[in-house]
Parts: C-alpha cells; sequence; structure tokens
C-alpha cells in the first residue's frame, strides 16, 4: 500500500481514502477494522474499508450474549466473532461490510448520528438513483421475530431483537415492502458504532441479498429480494460492486473534497496492531467476554 | 459542588479528592450525545489504572464507547447499581450517576484537567 498520508488542512476537508479488501475471516475483518480507526485517528483522515467475509459468519455486538450466539450459531453451524461496535447479530454471507472511521474532531466524529444519517443518506440516494425506493427508518423497534416453530426460531432470545436485521433504529436503511417477518419495511443497511478516544468506527452492512445458507427463521431479504423496480445488484459481483462505488462517490462528495483509492489492500501501520487484534478476535476472552 | 468538578477532554469528570477519594462521572453533554443507553460495564474494584487508559464501556442503540480514567490511581469503589438504572446517568450524572470513585495516585492530576470554563468552551467547538 502507498503510504497515505496526513491531512494538511483541518479534519474534514482532505479527501477520503478507501480500500477495497479481499474476502477475510471475521478475526482478520475485525482487526483491520479496529486497526482502520487507529489509523485514521493517527492520520487525521476519515478512511473507509469495504470488505466481504471469506466464510459464512456470525458478528455479535459488543456486549451480546454468548450463550444465545453459539446456540444460534450451532443451529446454523457458522463460526462466531463479536464485533467492537456495537448493535444487533449479523449472518454475514450475502452482505458487504462498509466499514468507516473518522477521526473525532470531523464534523461527522461527535454525536453518533450525524456520521450514521451521512453514510446512510448516501446510500439511500445511489439506490434512489438506480429506482429502489428506500429510505430511513424512524426508529420504531419491532422486536419481531419469527414465529416458524423452527429450532433456530426457537434459540433466538425472547425479545426477538437479537438480529441487527430484526432492530429497527432512527436512520436505517429501509425499503417500503414488507419483510415477511412482522415489518412494514425491509431493513437493507444498519450500523453501529464503536467511540474511541480519537476515532469513531462505524460498522454498517449492506444487505444485498438473502442469505441462503442460514434457515429461513434467520434469512432476512436483501436488495435482490425486494420488488424494487429494478437495479437489483446481483450480489457481491459487478452489480454490487458498482452499487458500493456509487455509495462512495456520494460519501466523498458528503465528507470531504474527494475520493482516493490507493491501489493494494489495507496495510496499516505496525501501530495499529493488527496482529494482536487478530490474535484477540480470535479468543473467547474477547469473544465469549459477556 | 459542580464549580469545583474538573474535566477531561474525553468527557469524564472528576470530584475534588475528600479523604484520599475522587469521584468520577460522564459529563451531561456526553449522556445526552450517547442517547438510549443500553448497556455499561464497570471495572473491579481494586484496579489500579492510569490516566487515559480505558475503565469500563458504555454502549448506547448505535454506539459502543470507553470511559477513560482522568487520572492515575486505584479504583476503590464502582456504581454497581448503575448498569441496572441507566436512565440515572441522564437525569443526575453529576450525582447519582456518579460511575467509580478512585484514589488518585497524584491529586496535582486533577489540577491540570480542564475546569468547567474551558470544557464548556471545548463542547461549544466540538462538533454536533
Amino acid at each position: 500500500m502507498p503510504p497515505v498520508k496526513p491531512a494538511v488542512s483541518a479534519a474534514g476537508t482532505a479527501p477520503i481514502v478507501a480500500w477495497w479488501d479481499p474476502p477475510a475471516d471475521g478475526a482478520t475483518n475485525m482487526a483491520l477494522d479496529e486497526a482502520l480507526a487507529f489509523e485514521a485517528m493517527r492520520l487525521d483522515r476519515v478512511l473507509v474499508r469495504i470488505s466481504t467475509w471469506s466464510e459464512p459468519t456470525l458478528s455479535l455486538g459488543a456486549f451480546q450474549a454468548i450463550g444465545e450466539a453459539r446456540a444460534l450459531a450451532a443451529l446454523v453451524g457458522l463460526p462466531i466473532v463479536r464485533r467492537p461496535s456495537g448493535g444487533g447479530a449479523i449472518l454475514h454471507g450475502s452482505d458487504v461490510t462498509l466499514s468507516v472511521a473518522v477521526p473525532r474532531a470531523h464534523p461527522c466524529g461527535g454525536a453518533p448520528q450525524r456520521l450514521y444519517d451521512t453514510v446512510h443518506a448516501a446510500v439511500v440516494a445511489e439506490l434512489a438513483a438506480r429506482g429502489i425506493a428506500a429510505g430511513l427508518s424512524a426508529g420504531e423497534s419491532t422486536g419481531a421475530r419469527p414465529g416458524t416453530g423452527d429450532p433456530t426460531a426457537a434459540a433466538l432470545p425472547a425479545a426477538g431483537a437479537f438480529l441487527c436485521f430484526d432492530r429497527r433504529a432512527s436512520g436505517d436503511v429501509v425499503v417500503p415492502v414488507a419483510d415477511g417477518r412482522g415489518n412494514s419495511d425491509a431493513k437493507v443497511l444498519g450500523s453501529a458504532q464503536r467511540r474511541l478516544r480519537g476515532a469513531v468506527l462505524q460498522h454498517g452492512s449492506l444487505l444485498l441479498a438473502a442469505n441462503q445458507l442460514v434457515p429461513e427463521s434467520v434469512r432476512h431479504p436483501g436488495l435482490d429480494d425486494l420488488q424494487t423496480g429494478g437495479g437489483a445488484c446481483a450480489g457481491w459481483g459487478p452489480g454490487g460492486i458498482d452499487l458500493v462505488r456509487g455509495w462512495l462517490t456520494r460519501l466523498a462528495a458528503a465528507l470531504g473534497e474527494g475520493l482516493e483509492e490507493p491501489s493494494g489492500v489495507f496495510d496499516p501501520s505496525p501501530l495499529a496492531g493488527v496482529e494482536e487484534g487478530m490474535v484477540r478476535f480470535r479468543q473467547d476472552s474477547w469473544n465469549a467476554r459477556r | 459542588m459542580l464549580k469545583d468538578v474538573r474535566f477531561a477532554k474525553s468527557h469524564e469528570w472528576i470530584s475534588p479528592v475528600a479523604g484520599g477519594v475522587a469521584t468520577v462521572g460522564i459529563s451531561a453533554y456526553a449522556v445526552e450525545a450517547l442517547t438510549d443507553l443500553v448497556f455499561m460495564q464497570l471495572p473491579a474494584v481494586g484496579r489500579k489504572v492510569k490516566a487515559g487508559e480505558s475503565i469500563g464501556e458504555i454502549e448506547s442503540v448505535k454506539a459502543v464507547s470507553d470511559l477513560y480514567a482522568p487520572v492515575s490511581g486505584e479504583i476503590v469503589e464502582v456504581n454497581s447499581t448503575l448498569p441496572d438504572h441507566l436512565e440515572t446517568l441522564g437525569k443526575d450524572p453529576f450525582g447519582a450517576g456518579w460511575i467509580v470513585k478512585i484514589r488518585p495516585d497524584d491529586p496535582a492530576e486533577i489540577d491540570a484537567l480542564l475546569d468547567r470554563g474551558a470544557y464548556e468552551a471545548l463542547i461549544g467547538s466540538q462538533p454536533h
């Protein structure tokens, strides 16, 4: 990776920097995302990492209970990783992860909602340009859960909001089509943050298609499954990449003065602690900490 | 009491030392910015911490934030009822919403933190 230079002007006025990384396992993705936040702080730049998962994985929010996750993961046969960010569990495999790290001094580094809305509004605008009528959720959490009698449904906690895509937080990107899970809309993008002293890391999961590798009781419709009047992205292929590229361009316009896309993968400074992170995110001391 | 409180740039407040111990919490500004708190993890009593070290975490609907020790010292008490009553942080962040009590290694570290006026200037300049 060619070295990325620190911002030379006030935070928020330098181009954002984005990397398109190859698929990786959960621990690697989490370690790299944590390093992204460190580098955003060190360089005083907005950094973006676009990534997918080399194997279907259940990622947990920072404080979700491991017992419930293990019950579900065993039934669906997936490995588990705990994210440093909050929010609900995600069954990765048909989504793309949009990781955005912002210095705390940046205009979007203050109250959580501003970054959330900025990132999500760029997705809504890009979907609109493709004829997909998405919008931002008002944030009413339904707690909906499948009632099928399927053992995977029984593994979910009674509150039913264990999975990110069953939740509705203010600003989630939704498409006004019933999701078949008791909601009047379908959530296609949810995000959660880890707020560190010098930077904010926001993880977003954009659901491109329903995850066919998990039982129907825990499966959510993605962009390809919704009757949106055209513009389906056909998963993480050229269509999905083009969609994310459109989002990235809009995000760059909203956040900075341009976009840099260095050749190669995100390769942070040794100071960012990726090696240590890759070990930690594989250990029970992290993944089963609650 | 509020006029004597000092603040870290990471939004923790700390009281003057009384009986060798100072009380630590997070500011009303920080509580309001986080919105809808759902979970809190406190440090163990007896833990030695350095200024700036994470001593706990707090989760809201959208975000997880670290709580940082404003000064070096030993955690001598935690507000163990707080995680079950997170609304207290919003209602009374400088009173019943205290988070930990710490025995500072060097009470002079407190004096080096922001006074109320400087903290209000800081949050006034921060992005919303």
